[in-house]
């Protein structure tokens, strides 16, 4: 169990970077302006922006996915991982963020 | 050791009207080395890819055991690939990277000792031929009863190409291995069987002179 979600945490470290900088982003709209209204577009964006860096992975870094599918991952497996970790994160930090407003 | 046996047939695939495969059947028992020839562009990686399941293919039937493979069947872990290109990501150090995959320094040093320097050092800056033996070893030392493996000796200096040969040996022993590569008589000289993949189509082959008239390996007289 814990070596399936390293091997998972592993391929979500590729996005991690962006997909946070752009979380924070989102939480600096909110604390700039002082309203939890910017969640919703900030939703929209991170939406937009994560199909953005899945699918520059998949067009530039996709040898990568075999290293994963050798160990028994699936490529949905993976981006799905990727994707509900992200949101989780995000989550998180957008309810950060609405206690410190 | 329990026997499996991969077969796989009625793989076709075509991009736009150019038909790349259209009536290929292998099969694959684990204790064999199946060498895979032809020409370059002729579709041996995308056949390696479509039997791993990385390439999507509606008309298939690939089995293990009459079992038939479907959906996303690399969680069964019978079937491992080595591509061409390197797939290691480039920012893990040799010592994670055989961690991953349950394996240890030391037997990966038994077969190559010069990776002892190496284990703390990042994939990204191994040279090519270090790498490629780094993947070869991780798939060649999987759980899975079958390795796929496209050109695992390109980039390899002759003395790591009789090192990789010894370690596609021992694999043998639990597993069904298919081998690409353009080194022919590495490849030859490790295949139990040879199939040659020419017009769509494979051929099982019985000698050399076959792989000449089928017009993969040149006259003789030419060579």
């Amino acid at each position: 169990m814990q070596k399936a979600l390293r091997i998972r945490l592993l391929f979500y470290n590729n996005f991690s970077l962006a997909t946070n900088a752009i979380s924070i982003f989102g939480g600096y709209l909110i604390l700039q302006f002082g309203t939890m209204a910017f969640v919703m577009p900030v939703l929209c964006m991170k939406l937009v922006t994560n199909g953005l860096i899945g699918l520059m992975f998949h067009f530039f870094k996709q040898n990568q996915l075999y290293f994963f599918q050798n160990l028994g991952v699936s490529v949905t497996q993976l981006y799905l991982f990727s994707f509900l970790m992200d949101m989780i994160l995000w989550l998180g930090f957008t309810i950060i963020t609405s206690f410190i407003l | 050791m329990k026997k499996y046996t991969l077969e796989f047939d009625g793989i076709s695939l075509s991009f736009g009207a150019h038909s790349i495969l259209s009536s290929v059947y292998m099969k694959c028992e684990t204790g064999k080395v199946i060498g895979l020839m032809g020409r370059n562009g002729c579709g041996k990686s995308s056949l390696m890819k479509t039997v791993f399941g990385s390439l999507k293919n509606t008309d298939q039937s690939i089995r293990v055991n009459n079992f038939p493979l479907t959906g996303n069947y690399q969680r069964d872990k019978f079937i491992s690939y080595l591509p061409q290109e390197s797939f290691i990501p480039s920012h893990l150090t040799v010592a994670k990277a055989l961690d991953y995959y349950n394996l240890s320094s030391e037997n990966l040093q038994s077969y190559f000792p010069d990776f002892k320097v190496l284990f703390s050092h990042t994939v990204s800056s191994l040279s090519g031929g270090y790498l490629r033996l780094l993947e070869s070893f991780l798939i060649l030392n999987s759980p899975h009863p079958f390795c796929l493996l496209d050109e695992p000796f390109s980039g390899l200096m002759p003395l790591h190409i009789e090192s990789m040969k010894e370690l596609i040996a021992k694999a043998k022993s639990t597993k069904g291995i298919i081998l690409s590569d353009h080194l022919y008589r590495h490849t030859m000289e490790m295949a139990d069987e040879i199939y040659l993949l020419s017009n769509g189509q494979t051929y099982l082959i019985k000698d050399r002179e076959e792989l000449v008239f089928r017009g993969y390996l040149p006259e003789p007289s030419r060579m």
